[in-house]
């Protein structure tokens, strides 16, 4: 019988709660297409590896380094995802949810196979002279260090995000919009261009991660599949439309995650993740922190 | 005969001359080509029909009760995994193996759709389930020693008629040509029967029907059932064609449910050829595609999804028909002139 | 009495949407149900059909309780409705969907047909045989679901605002086929807003009030009443 020592589970937290804080971020950006204007976008996630690959080619090509690389890619997703939102997305605003998840869906696997068609199926990764960087943090507990960077760019972008949806006008505008459309149209507010503006932001949400993960993993076009399921199982258990809980969530699928590595099998972790998703949703499909949005 | 969803079309006398013609020919073509073909063009033919029966298959749930369901590869690999096992283990010949295997994932669907269609699931929800149903079989198989794992079965490479393994093709085309033509069957007595009638109120609108007498729990638990089935005949036949099973393809969503559900959307649901065209279109234009002289082999397959994914994003949100519903918007505006309506 | 509904309540959310009411419905007669709206007449039509059930009281039909029957079995006793906002089978014609209706009675699907032709012709709507839901009129839709109420072969009707919405001669139509599927046999409760359509037509009616019965009996009389008159002035 094999003893698992206290270090390989706390490391497993820790581990837990860096790759958290990365689908934070990812589950943030879902659940506020969902929250702001009631889309659910199943291609959330392939702009992610889009943006992996741009990091990747600036790494590459002019050795920006990733988390530099993201002054480019923040303005530049925001543009696409302003882009998108005119071209496709204001068109799924009014059909129902499983419409909007075929139409999504559709997109997903357009966006990955062009990212198969461009780039194939091999991953690839990029080697910074801190990739393998190892910060010692308590006793035996190392961190890596680009994954502890990429986890405190994320805290301070979810800081940001809260402080502008709460403090700023336009930020309170968002959430006021989200709250009631209809009554923000009374008002005067243009419903359009928040919505664009909010795509937008999801968007940045999504480049960040993008370039984040570059600097600590590989790439390969299957990865926007996989992050937009871990963005479901977190805001399943969250309740969609939540932003705290999308945090939370993130945390607690990170570490859901981690500790199943350490304590049976990375692929029955999955399991277990796809489990929790399933009984949640039979038996309370807000969620835990449900909004009930529906 | 092949009456699709809008309206109660039969075809006018004219048209059946034109279809009975058409089919005797494709039959004769069905029949005598594959001794003709290359090794090549067989495998890929015979791919093909795999996928068009597992899109009638699909078809059955989606089509005709309306229910999403993104986890059939649940069915496919539980029974391509019995019949394995079963041949593997106790030499019994899939042939009666594989209807084992079916009828264990059958009575699987039971309990798992009971517990879908009691709880208030819809739509997006039921896909999202089914999909998580399917990824937990997939992690317990690859962590099941027994049945290989991650690692997966192979089986043996061997001419023995018996036991379903051929070295030659052509068995196998007759096979998978056999089983597309015993869906066709099998859809249209479902579409001309109570239940099939049942089943597509139960699709257009469940208040509706409850109110008509339809018990749409029932309903939509028979055809989970009777799909869940038929995938997992092809699981079977999967095993026996490709001779290597492993968890991450049997119970693989890329693998049997993205092609298939594409086809039935992209061909027209709820209709006996839909499915048909829409898995056909998606192989013919793979094939087209694979001629064009810069695209490589892999990106021709990405190329032909990325298509369709286009498509399937059209399709939902403009026009849900599919090409079957388009072929029928044209034959009524030419027939305009007919006065009937 | 066909329909018998003691002191029914029911409650959603923070919401009393009827409290014990009483109403009994005699066989072989037109009964009417009208109320402001927000009475509670489409909650118990629902709570009637087995769409919701009730947190207190019983319904019987026929001396048989039904209380807790879902949808499809009170359709099967004999209860048949149609939906304040129709609910056509979008995708299917006209005549699939009378079809569908009629299956219930059928053994076989040729035999629904059979009785789905007669239906349509009945109903004059022989000529939108091949129509699609989607793109029925208002008009259409109503006569439509009607048409799906009466495949069933109820022994009961529950109406629920036929006739709002239809021009005078549609009015007179209608009411003609409403007073033919008495003859027939057929017992009719209906909801109504027209009460123009509720006088001609009913001899017994009752009034709901937030929930509540507060009063029954002679259309005319009724109407004259100051206490309906309050409950429709007072909600308007």
């Amino acid at each position: 019988m094999s003893m698992i020592s206290q270090t390989v589970i706390l490391q497993a937290i820790v581990y837990g709660l860096l790759n958290g804080s990365i689908y934070a971020l990812i589950s943030i950006g879902f659940t506020m297409i969902f929250g702001v204007m009631g889309i659910i976008n199943f291609a959330y996630g392939q702009l992610t590896v889009v943006a992996m690959y741009v990091t990747l080619f600036l790494y590459n090509a002019y050795k920006i380094d990733p988390f530099v690389s993201m002054v480019f890619t923040v303005p530049l997703f925001f543009l696409i995802g302003m882009m998108l939102y005119k071209s496709v997305i204001q068109w799924m605003l009014k059909t129902p949810h499983h419409i909007q998840m075929m139409a999504t869906l559709g997109m997903m696997i357009s966006l990955e196979s062009l990212m198969l068609f461009i780039f194939t199926g091999t991953p690839r990764g990029i080697i910074t002279p801190y990739t393998t960087k190892m910060l010692p943090l308590w006793g035996e507990i190392k961190l890596n260090f680009p994954r502890l960077i990429a986890t405190i760019v994320s805290v301070a972008v979810i800081l940001s995000l809260f402080l502008f949806l709460k403090k700023t006008t336009f930020g309170k505008t968002i959430g006021a919009t989200a709250d009631n459309e209809e009554g923000a149209m009374l008002m005067g507010i243009e419903t359009h261009a928040v919505f664009r503006v909010a795509f937008g932001i999801a968007c940045v949400l999504e480049a960040i991660a993008g370039s984040s993960i570059t600097a600590f993993s590989v790439v390969d076009p299957y990865t926007g599949f996989t992050l937009v399921t871990k963005a479901w199982m977190v805001v399943v258990l969250s309740g969609l439309g939540s932003i705290p809980g999308a945090i939370v969530g993130g945390l607690i699928v990170g570490m859901i995650e981690a500790l199943s590595s350490v304590f049976i099998s990375a692929s029955l972790g999955t399991g277990v993740l796809f489990l929790i998703l399933a009984l949640v949703l039979i038996f309370k499909p807000s969620g835990m922190f449900g909004t009930a949005k529906e | 005969m092949f009456h699709s969803t809008p309206g109660n079309h039969s075809w006018g006398g004219q048209n059946i001359k034109v279809s009975v013609g058409a089919m005797m020919l494709s039959v004769l073509v069905l029949v005598f080509l594959p001794f003709f073909a290359s090794s090549y063009l067989l495998t890929m033919v015979i791919t093909s029909l795999h996928f068009v029966y597992l899109a009638q298959s699909w078809n059955l749930l989606f089509g005709y009760a309306g229910q999403l369901a993104l986890g059939h590869g649940l069915f496919y690999g539980i029974a391509g995994y019995f019949s394995t096992e079963l041949f593997l283990a106790a030499r019994v010949t899939p042939y009666v193996g594989g209807f084992i295997g079916a009828l264990a994932a059958a009575l699987f669907a039971i309990p798992l759709g009971a517990i879908l269609f009691r709880s208030k699931l819809k739509g997006l929800y039921l896909a999202l389930v089914t999909f998580a149903a399917m990824e937990i079989m997939k992690a317990l198989f690859n962590n099941w020693k027994y049945v290989g794992g991650s690692v997966g079965i192979y089986l043996p490479f061997e001419n023995a008629p018996e036991h379903f393994l051929f070295m030659s093709r052509l068995p196998y085309y007759f096979i998978a040509l056999f089983m597309v033509l015993c869906m066709i069957f099998l859809t249209v007595m479902i579409q001309r029967s109570k239940l099939g009638h049942r089943a597509i109120a139960v699709r257009e609108n469940e208040d509706a029907a409850q109110a008509s007498g339809i018990h749409c729990f029932d309903i939509k638990l028979k055809m989970f059932v009777l799909s869940a089935f038929f995938t997992g005949l092809a699981g079977t036949f999967y095993a026996q064609f490709m001779l290597y099973i492993v968890p991450e393809i049997m119970f693989g969503f890329s693998n049997v449910v993205l092609l298939p559900m594409l086809g039935v959307i992209v061909g027209g649901r709820g209709t006996v050829l839909g499915p048909i065209i829409g898995t056909l279109a998606f192989s013919i234009l793979s094939e087209v595609l694979r001629r064009v002289p810069f695209l490589q082999g892999p990106q021709v397959s990405a190329a032909t999804m990325m298509l369709y994914g286009i498509v399937l994003t059209i399709v939902s949100l403009r026009y849900y028909g599919g090409l079957m519903g388009l072929m029928e918007h044209w034959r009524k505006r030419h027939s305009a002139d007919r006065g009937s309506l | 009495m066909l329909l018998k509904i003691d002191n029914v309540s029911k409650k959603f959310g923070g919401l009393q949407a009827l409290r014990g009411v009483d109403l009994c419905v005699e066989e072989g007669k037109i009964a009417g149900l009208i109320g402001p709206n927000g009475s509670g007449k489409t909650t118990l039509f629902n709570l009637i059909t087995g769409f919701h059930k009730p947190d207190t009281g019983s319904i019987h039909f026929q001396n048989e309780e039904i209380t807790q029957l879902s949808a499809h079995q009170i359709c099967a006793k004999g209860i048949a409705r149609t939906f304040q906002i129709a609910k056509p089978f979008e995708d299917l014609s006209v005549f699939k969907t009378v079809t569908i209706g009629a299956l219930l009675r059928s053994k076989t699907v040729r035999q629904a047909e059979e009785k789905g032709e007669k239906l349509l012709y009945d109903l004059r709507l022989e000529d939108k045989r091949e129509k699609l839901g989607r793109s029925l009129t208002v008009v259409e839709r109503k006569r439509l679901e009607l048409a799906r109420a009466l495949a069933s072969e109820p022994r009961l009707l529950l109406l629920d605002e036929v006739i709002a919405g239809l021009n005078p001669i549609e009015v007179d139509e209608i009411s003609e086929i409403l007073r033919g599927l008495v003859k027939l046999g057929i017992t009719i409760l209906m909801i109504e807003h027209v009460m123009r359509a509720i006088v001609s037509l009913t001899e017994r009616v009752t009034v709901l009030n937030t929930g509540a019965k507060i009063a029954e009996g002679d259309p005319k009389d009724l109407l004259q009443d100051p206490v309906v008159i309050e409950a429709y002035i007072g909600r308007e």
